[in-house]
């Protein structure tokens, strides 16, 4: 039981971190590989997601407003995530890449 | 040291046996004679330091009564295709009306001073990469594998390369937009090699590359930010260590995410803090494959970057820099391309880097998305900075072909001083402590 509380308290420190870079709006490259699991990667995968989503709100230091970046940092999650045995990440695999696709038709020249 | 007698280490490499086929190898193990035709000339020592020379920090262009022999543009780019990389030719598709390759004679102008050679040919016979590839025994000082047996080894030796022992240079990062709009950032670095940090402790820090120091400086809004960076040899063993000084907070605190794909500092989502120095930090998310050495026409002998009286208006165009200022030449060039490893994360899924044989030196990079569409094409600009028998880059550029923006990183025609090397200086300058200290905004 003991044991249950601190690896819920654990995650719950983590999950708050998710959001907590200082230069960022979420978790890039904060957590150690062995730290990061199945439920973790896909939060920080959701907090990509959301932010990609947000009306471009262009803060003067903001380092990722890239509307591809913030998409391929997401994708990036939730492939992990899915890697890490996650249920439930097609979704959101299948919707970044409509989203990509997307931009990359309004990118092409 | 003389033509001669650097010509001589190189043959002396080649005797010992450690050769590619017949051919005879510099002491970095490029190929030492002409290719074919004759448009890759021989290696004859390169542009090195004269010691009566007038200056001892300055470089002036050796080249400067060079022609363009012919460039290459949207018209006739087709009949190059086979010495240019997916990435010219997409900025060449891209800019059909402003941009084009100003191709030159070809000077083998790297040169080094002779401690690093002989380091290197030791380093031939003893190195190797640890079990995992994440780190190198072994070896001293720079170069570890001048033959590389694969695309690992090569890119280790881009990261392991002589950058003068310690170097200390104020730049300008410029961001662009698609519209050509551009903003300048003015940063200050300092990054030292153990060889010149005074009290280096070789088994405390031996797992220690280099120490960095990044301050912003200009505009005022973002000025007083310092990044301080311990590179580390081995990452997964102990990952790169990175403190960020707030001026706004006046506090220091860890920056874990000051690596791989974490992004670059107040560069706009322009780049990814491995992008600095065209790839740096670790290449342990990454496969890496060794794709042959091939001749290529890359930035080479860009002294015109280094022009104190250019600035930013006469460079930065819509779409790319202005061609006028930059300067090819058909170089060999290894190529070695990354693919992200199952497990990894990181928002380029395959990356392709293409290395001067001669400094082991990335010259060109292509960063590819997770649909396999080329997203962003870098080129290192490089220079003999002669005074210190020290290669390196001019500038740096980064082409998003998503947004049709760009960023210019390194730039230092618009600083006051150049680019200052080979200085000691102590383990105590390079601490979170002595960062706050120096955080005065």
């Amino acid at each position: 039981m003991k044991r249950f509380f601190l690896s819920a308290s654990l995650t719950f420190c983590l999950l708050a971190n998710v959001q907590a870079s200082p230069t960022t709006p979420c978790v890039v490259n904060e957590l150690e590989h062995e730290m990061i699991n199945a439920e973790l990667a896909m939060s920080i995968g959701q907090c990509h997601l959301a932010n990609a989503q947000k009306p471009s709100a262009k803060e003067p230091d903001a380092t990722v407003q890239d509307p591809l970046a913030t998409l391929e940092y997401a994708r990036s999650w939730f492939a992990l995530a899915q890697r890490l045995g996650a249920n439930d990440i097609s979704q959101y695999l299948s919707r970044i890449d409509t989203m990509l696709s997307a931009i990359a038709q309004g990118g092409e020249q | 040291m003389n033509r001669t007698q650097r010509l001589s280490a190189g043959l002396l490499f080649s005797a010992l046996g450690a050769t590619a086929g017949a051919e005879q190898l510099t002491p970095l193990g490029a190929l030492q004679g002409a290719n074919n035709d004759g448009s890759i000339p021989a290696w004859e020592g390169g542009y090195q330091h004269q010691p009566s020379g007038a200056s001892m920090q300055t470089s002036t262009d050796p080249f400067a009564s060079d022609t363009i022999e012919f460039y290459i543009d949207k018209n006739n780019y087709e009949n190059y295709r086979a010495f240019l990389t997916p990435g010219q030719i997409e900025m060449l598709r891209r800019n059909p009306e402003s941009y084009r390759l100003n191709i030159y004679k070809t000077r083998r102008s790297a040169a080094l001073p002779q401690p690093i050679y002989d380091m290197a040919q030791k380093n031939a016979r003893s190195a190797r990469l640890s079990e995992d590839g994440n780190g190198i025994t072994g070896f001293q000082g720079y170069y570890p594998f001048i033959q590389p047996a694969n695309g690992l080894q090569a890119i280790w030796n881009h990261f392991m390369r002589y950058r003068g022992g310690s170097l200390l240079r104020k730049q300008t990062q410029i961001i662009t937009q698609a519209s050509g709009d551009f903003a300048a950032v003015g940063i200050e670095e300092e990054a030292v090699w153990p060889e010149n940090l005074n009290d280096y402790d070789p088994v405390e820090d031996q797992n220690i590359i280099f120490m960095a120091k990044q301050k912003v400086t200009a505009p005022t809004r973002l000025a007083g930010t310092i990044l301080l960076v311990h590179d580390t040899l081995n990452q997964v063993k102990q990952p790169r260590m990175a403190w960020l000084y707030n001026a706004g907070q006046r506090r220091v605190r860890r920056a874990p995410q000051v690596a791989y794909d974490g992004p670059g500092t107040a560069a706009d989502g322009l780049r990814t803090a491995d992008n600095v120095d065209m790839y740096s930090g670790s290449p342990n998310r990454y496969e890496w494959k060794l794709e042959g050495r091939h001749e290529m026409y890359i930035p080479y002998n860009n002294f015109k970057l280094t022009e104190q009286q250019l600035n930013a208006e006469q460079l930065i165009q819509t779409g790319h820099l202005n061609p006028a200022y930059l300067r090819y030449e058909k170089h060999r060039v290894w190529k070695v391309v990354g693919t992200l490893k199952a497990g990894q994360r990181h928002i380029y899924q395959q990356r392709v880097f293409y290395l001067d044989e001669d400094t082991w030196q990335i010259a060109l990079a292509e960063h590819y998305d997770s649909h396999g569409s080329l997203w962003r094409f870098s080129e290192g600009f490089a220079v003999q900075y002669d005074y210190a028998d020290t290669p390196w880059y001019a500038a740096e550029a980064i082409y998003d072909f998503n947004s049709s923006r760009y960023l210019v990183y390194g730039l230092i025609c618009d600083a006051d001083a150049p680019i200052k090397f080979g200085f000691k200086s102590n383990k105590s300058e390079f601490t979170p402590a002595a960062l706050r200290i120096s955080g005065v905004r």
